[in-house]
């Protein structure tokens, strides 16, 4: 599926009806390569996403290879090594929202009985699956880690469509035996969505994704080491790199995007110092209302210095066998185990980053990032880094009090830039 | 009415030390056998929140109540938590735990969310460390004690089931305090309550009561309509007495895989997969007759939320009806919970009677 | 040299005029469907109390939900700043301020000079806050005054256990419905509005003296309860409803007198 920040190029191709012919057919891709092409992007590297994401999405929606669904953090290696389309209904859900066509997926889904208390993304997913807009899917791959709504969705999506859903479950603590637990999962989803999708599993086609994955990894983690140097990016448009995150890693081409936006990142010129404060950011954005986040970083000047969600969190895999390797990396998410241990690693990042105040945005249906946040919020502050939860939705714009957040958020600023002193 | 084993005495002594959990997925097997009496943490359900509040408002009420159970000590003096990590909820609970309360020692256990060959064996990995962490002996020492805990609680789970199983005619309040008094004490053979406190189960249509963490207002609420409750599906009711097939490990089978097959396998709690939650219900929904299904969600409870639609669906393709009821742990049965569970009653009242 | 601070809440605005570090004049009415009118409205009611002119206002801070929407105003400042500005000027020992207003209730810890060094604030919905008073109020069919008179009169407290405005006031309906007097519901709202602001100051952590601001504060049954539930006492301002804009007005001079 397209990304996030083409949404000013897609919503006029797409709002007029988001209807599965339109998106079948090789004539929208065209255009929309076309748009993309002329289009302004804050960044050539995000240029060269949407040109990916496109090239995804059309071959998602024209049927080139069998297409499974991942959940977010799925180690996306193994469809990738079988040479399928990987498909995103989460990021898909960001998308809808960004065209403001959430709303009756959220809709649709809540007469299907979905509560309004789970997660809005998923809520999405469901109702964009009833209402048939997404590609069909050949199989689900769903992992359990970080989110306990995904597999559940998934396995919906699966009743739903008919497709068959593999779950993997992922311990909370990294022991052998937990790594060994994984490795056997993958190991046979790999083998059973082969049979699924009719293809044969060459295991040296998975060792070719894991050096991509690799190569991914690299490319990430000097784009964040450029970034230490203060490159000038806005953290709105740095979120919307999650979408490789999520459906690149294993990908030969995901991996170039990312290693392009090491280099571009080290060709930039520092930021400019007047920029205050300085903030790390966790989670992500609402999707529906870009205008939170230009009100922060364009009118109040302040800069997102790091966003938690691009951290590379996962070990090298090299050394060790692609299922082992694949095991640690899932095993290795800061957000999964303690809280102690995310508000550690974020402490850690604001250091590196020189951030002055740590903001969450805090979706509302994610059990998983906000479920202990006024622990987070007390063991980074006893760090010394002021701390601010937004709470709100990434996709449901239903209950948004833009002027509430911004309340919050002004007086956050107000007291880091510490206005008050007299 | 009442078994044998209540008034018996099976000759072990009772252990001192006190360990805690939370959640009916720790084999208490494993506690028993270390010398620890397990204990089934339940918070009161008018505790309130607990202080300082680590816990989001937007996250189970139920693991919150537990924070603030152990904050104001209503549980007394333990000598061990077991948290284990079922779901998100289990999992801050744990970190706020550790956060708030210096002692007593917490320890975690990872539960697979699913069953077959590998979750067992990886189960069986966990157990085999927690047992050596609570200091069960290694070797065939450790091995006596841990098979006799297993064949006790074998024994005792297939007494408890013909008194507090679907067949059972006595009310569900009473079939949850008998279900308490067993868990509090097995090796002390502990007397049942007296039956006559309790009301009896009415004699109006049996429903089917399934959903997460139901609370026992909403278990009384149920009956105080008039319904029978025919299957009361939940970690307080009857779910944890559904382990595994309940044979008593033959020689072969290595204790512990033997342990963790058995609770994987066990009546699925909605953190299992959907799958295996749905294939459940069919089986019971053939297996009891029943008129109805009343369905409790607590609020924030992703993983029953996410099921209700499925398995909704499998009782009305059963041509059973079914509603859904969504509350907080600590006040769930409110006047609005009341007028829909009295109409759902009216509703299978016409249905029965015609 | 005269500065204005305005405050443009959901229910009410308010404006006070400052001229060295003394009021001159205030004024309170309520915000009405435009923020922006209210805000001139409200600016020349102090004005004419003070006998004033507008030209003679050197700068204007404006505050509060409708702050956007003050046009004229030299500055735009949250209402967490101002009201820990405010009170250090009336309170200058004060370390933590409660202020509960329409749609927001906040706890703000500071140092002293009025320094925020935390602040939290309601969860999205407006349980605990002004409004909720008054949807309840409406409810038991009194103003919110005689709903703070009923509480304190009520030797015991009905429970009000629901978090959500909504379904507190069905709670209340059946409160009635059961016979409960109007007494203990009414010290049972006055609890829960506690309950709800206790836990926001346990969340940035409860330290003496506690001030208390915004509207609600003249509500004498919630701040019983509140005293109740955190075993403090709370320091009232003399109009605790302009400790916002006074906070504002402040700001607007000290601003000034930087240059």
């Amino acid at each position: 599926m397209a990304i996030l920040n083409l949404q000013e190029a897609l919503a006029v191709k797409i709002k007029d009806g988001l209807k599965t012919r339109v998106l079948r057919s090789p004539w929208t891709y065209r255009l929309l390569r076309g748009a993309v092409r002329h289009s302004h992007f804050p960044l050539e590297t995000s240029r060269q996403m949407a040109l990916y994401a496109l090239q995804q999405t059309e071959r998602a929606y024209t049927g080139v290879a069998p297409v499974v669904w991942t959940s977010a953090f799925f180690p996306t290696e193994i469809p990738h090594a079988l040479g399928l389309t990987v498909f995103s209904p989460e990021v898909a859900a960001a998308l809808l929202a960004s065209l403001g066509l959430a709303e009756e997926c959220l809709d649709t889904a809540e007469r299907f009985w979905y509560d309004r208390d789970l997660c809005s993304f998923h809520r999405c997913v469901l109702g964009a699956t009833l209402k048939g807009y997404f590609p069909s899917p050949t199989a689900l791959l769903a992992t359990g880690h970080i989110c306990d709504s995904a597999p559940k969705t998934f396995e919906a999506v699966g009743r739903l469509t008919g497709a068959r859903t593999f779950f993997l479950d992922v311990p909370r603590e990294r022991t052998p035996e937990a790594e060994a637990y994984i490795a056997a999962q993958l190991r046979d989803i790999a083998r059973e969505l082969a049979a699924v999708c009719r293809l044969t599993w060459h295991p040296e086609r998975l060792v070719h994704a894991v050096e991509a994955s690799e190569r991914f990894r690299n490319a990430a983690v000097a784009a964040n080491l450029a970034r230490v140097g203060d490159v000038p990016w806005r953290g709105s448009d740095m979120l919307n790199f999650v979408y490789l995150l999520f459906v690149g890693q294993g990908d030969p081409q995901a991996a170039a995007v990312y290693t392009d936006l090491a280099r571009e990142a080290a060709r930039q010129p520092a930021r400019e110092k007047t920029r205050k404060p300085r903030l790390l950011w966790l989670h992500l954005k609402p999707y529906f209302d870009p205008s939170l986040l230009n009100y922060l970083e364009e009118e109040r000047g302040a800069a997102i210095v790091f966003e938690e969600m691009n951290y590379v969190y996962w070990p090298s895999l090299a050394g060790v066998s692609p299922w082992r390797g694949l095991a640690r990396k899932t095993l290795a998410h800061h957000a999964y185990h303690t809280t102690t241990e995310r508000a550690a690693v974020l402490v850690s990042l604001a250091r590196c980053y020189r951030a002055d105040g740590v903001v969450m945005f805090a979706h509302q249906g994610c059990r998983a990032t906000t479920g202990a946040l006024h622990l987070l919020g007390r063991l980074v502050q006893q760090e010394g880094l002021p701390f601010l939860a937004l709470q709100g939705d990434c996709i449901d714009r239903r209950d948004y009090a833009p002027e509430q957040l911004r309340t919050r958020l002004d007086a956050f600023l107000e007291m880091l830039e510490d206005r008050t002193v007299v | 009415m009442i078994p044998s084993f209540y008034d018996g005495s099976s000759g072990v002594p009772a252990p001192r030390k006190r360990a805690g959990y939370f959640c009916t997925y720790t084999p208490v097997e494993i506690l028993a056998a270390a010398g620890f009496a397990p204990l089934r943490l339940e918070p009161p359900q008018a505790a309130g929140d607990e202080l300082p509040p680590y816990l989001a408002a937007n996250l189970c009420s139920f693991a919150r109540a537990c924070l603030t159970g152990g904050v104001r000590g209503v549980w007394g003096k333990l000598d061990l938590i077991v948290v284990a990590g079922s779901c998100t909820a289990m999992v801050h609970l744990y970190s706020a735990w550790r956060a708030t309360l210096p002692s007593p020692p917490v320890y975690f256990l990872d539960v697979p969310r699913r069953s077959g060959e590998e979750a067992a064996t990886f189960f069986a990995a966990q157990l085999r460390r927690l047992a050596s962490v609570l200091g069960l002996p290694s070797g065939s020492a450790g091995e006596v004690l841990l098979r006799e805990a297993v064949e006790r609680y074998v024994r005792q789970r297939i007494l408890l089931r013909e008194l507090c199983g679907p067949l059972s005619c006595a009310g569900a309040v009473y079939r949850r305090a008998v279900l308490r008094a067993a868990e509090r004490a097995p090796a002390e053979l502990p007397t049942a309550p007296p039956n006559e406190c309790y009301p009896p189960a009415p004699a109006g249509p049996a429903i089917f009561l399934t959903g997460c963490v139901v609370p026992d207002d909403i278990v009384s609420l149920v009956e105080e309509c008039g319904l029978r409750v025919a299957m009361d599906d939940s970690c307080a009711g009857s779910r944890p007495l559904q382990v595994g097939d309940e044979a008593a490990p033959s020689g072969e089978e290595d204790l512990f895989f033997n342990l963790a097959r058995r609770y994987l396998n066990r009546a699925p709690c909605p953190r299992m997969t959907l799958e295996s939650r749905l294939a459940y219900l069919r089986s019971i929904i053939k297996s009891i007759p029943c008129a109805g299904m009343i369905y409790f969600a607590l609020k924030f409870c992703d993983f029953a939320m996410h099921d209700f639609p499925q398995v909704r669906a499998v009782f009305e393709e059963a041509g059973l009806p079914a509603i859904f009821l969504q509350g907080e742990y600590g006040d769930a049965a409110t006047g609005q919970m009341r007028t829909r569970v009295e109409a759902f009653a009216e509703l299978l009242h016409r249905g029965w009677r015609s | 040299m005269v500065f204005a601070g305005i405050d443009i809440g959901s229910l009410s605005a308010e404006a006070v005029l400052l001229r060295e570090g003394n009021i001159l004049a205030y004024a309170i009415m309520p915000t009405g469907a435009n923020s922006r009118t209210a805000a001139e409205k409200v600016l020349d009611a102090a004005l004419t109390k003070a006998a004033v002119a507008g030209e003679d206002i050197i700068a204007i801070v404006a505050t509060g939900y409708g702050r956007v929407s003050v046009p004229f105003a030299t500055r735009q400042v949250t209402e967490i700043s101002c009201h820990a500005r405010g009170v250090a000027h009336l309170f200058p020992d004060a370390r933590t301020v409660i202020d509960i207003g329409g749609q927001d209730s906040k706890v703000i810890r500071m140092a002293p000079g009025g320094k925020v060094l935390d602040f939290a604030m309601n969860d999205k919905c407006a349980a605990g806050t002004g409004r909720f008073l008054e949807v309840m109020a409406r409810a038991l069919e009194v103003d919110l005054e005689t709903l703070a008179g009923l509480a304190l009169k009520a030797r015991k407290a009905a429970a009000i256990s629901s978090m959500c405005t909504v379904f507190a006031e069905s709670e209340v309906v059946s409160l009635i419905a059961r016979g409960t007097s109007r007494e203990e519901i009414a010290h049972g709202l006055c609890n829960a509005v506690a309950e709800r602001t206790a836990n926001l100051v346990h969340r940035v952590g409860l330290a003496p003296p506690v001030v208390m601001t915004g509207g609600v504060a003249k509500n004498a049954g919630v701040v019983r309860a509140i005293e109740n539930k955190l075993g403090e006492r709370l320091l009232l301002p003399p109009e605790p409803q302009i400790t916002g804009a006074l906070g504002a007005a402040l700001l607007a001079q000290s601003a000034v007198n930087k240059r």
